[in-house]
């Protein structure tokens, strides 16, 4: 998919435009941004929009998330933490001592 | 105010062009327009234009006018604040300041994949080995030598071409937060001028009542506020006069309407000096 973020008022407005006319093409809007779908249509609109705003458009690819790829520890992490006992645990302290990863260790780990 | 139009020149507060060959409606809005000192083909020296101007300086049948927009600037022109005015000029001023330094827009270079630098790479060790076993046995390597050298070229250009544009990226991501900041300050610009414009009306929304049924009484017939739904609900001759009446200008406004029995009474009763046509 691509997502288009806008970063002026004029911008912003012409996304709102091509959003309302072309809603076959979108996937999801959010206020100053859209996700358009990855096709030839989805990507000539993110051009002319770049083409007419400049830097004050910005287009970016973005994959569908497989939770698979992410590593095994990773999503076990997540999950023990989410049903820990004592929800004020901070979970830097919830996986001390413990064979889950460190928040360092996690921002070490490229996905 | 000293006014020239139409090659005369005309003096005081009230100045009348019934009695002159001009053209109502576009000489009109140049004298307007010369008022609040745009370009126009009329002169006119006067003091400075407030922003009731811009949108009630000019009274003429058929006109548009947005009321409270119009009535808040009538508040302003009598110095009047309202809750949001301090952190309104505090975003102004970041907004001007975010302004200031806006650098150019870097292009993104457009780049070659990954894959393409990956191949020419695997080609460029590939051309390596055939020079090194043609020198080896002595044989003729200046063909794959040529090749190589073409090869490591393209892929140094491709490598330069990477550098820039994650260059080019961070630097748009740098003009990209600025620009992000000042979209956020001008949303929240815009909600503070709504709520001092809320409270402007407010405020000053009896005094336009009452402006409204005074006008109405000169001239005649006109609804009382009690017969009125809503107190906004007048038409904009009407409303751009009482936002008059109520607003301190002392630029001249400009009346094409025949509300009044005469230019000095409007003056009068508008507290401005006036051009009537």
């Amino acid at each position: 998919m691509l997502l288009v973020i806008t970063y002026s008022q004029a911008a912003r407005q012409s996304l709102r435009n091509v959003c309302r006319a072309h809603e076959d093409s979108v996937v999801r809007r959010f206020g100053r941004a859209a996700l358009l779908e990855s096709t030839g249509f989805g990507a000539f609109q993110a051009l002319r929009l770049q083409a007419k705003h400049g830097l004050d458009v910005q287009v970016e690819r973005v994959e569908p998330f497989v939770e698979s790829d992410v590593p095994e520890r990773v999503r076990e992490a997540a999950t023990a933490y989410e049903n820990r006992d004592q929800s004020s645990v901070p979970y830097r302290q919830f996986a001390s001592g413990t064979d889950y990863p460190s928040p360092e260790s996690l921002r070490e780990t490229d996905v | 105010m000293i006014l020239r139009v139409g090659g005369q020149t005309f003096c005081g507060a009230v100045v009348d062009l019934r009695e002159v060959d001009v053209d109502t409606s576009s000489d009109g809005a140049s004298i307007a327009a010369a008022i609040r000192g745009e370009e126009s083909r009329c002169g006119v020296h006067c003091p400075p234009a407030s922003p009731v101007h811009a949108r009630a300086g000019y009274v003429r049948p058929g006109m548009g006018l947005s009321t409270r927009t119009a009535l808040a600037a009538a508040g302003r022109s009598r110095g009047l604040d309202t809750p949001s005015d301090d952190e309104l000029a505090a975003v102004r001023s970041e907004l001007a300041a975010l302004d200031g330094d806006e650098t150019e827009c870097p292009s993104a270079p457009t780049t070659a994949p990954d894959a393409d630098r990956e191949r020419l790479r695997e080609r460029v060790a590939e051309l390596r080995g055939r020079v090194q076993a043609l020198e080896s046995t002595d044989r003729d390597a200046s063909n794959a030598r040529s090749k190589l050298r073409d090869a490591a070229r393209r892929l140094s250009e491709l490598e330069t071409e990477r550098v820039a544009a994650v260059e080019t990226r961070e630097r748009s991501r740098a003009l990209r937060d600025r620009r992000e900041r000042r979209l956020k300050l001008q949303d929240r610009a815009a909600n503070l001028e709504r709520d001092a414009r809320a409270h402007l009306v407010a405020d000053l929304r009896e005094e336009f009542d009452a402006a409204v049924d005074s006008l109405q009484a000169v001239s005649a017939g006109g609804a009382t506020a009690n017969d009125r739904d809503h107190p906004f609900d007048v038409d904009p001759v009407t409303a751009a006069l009482a936002i008059l009446r109520i607003a301190a200008v002392r630029a001249p406004v400009v009346l094409t309407v025949d509300r009044f029995e005469h230019p000095a009474a409007a003056a009068r009763r508008l507290a401005a000096p006036v051009v009537r046509l």
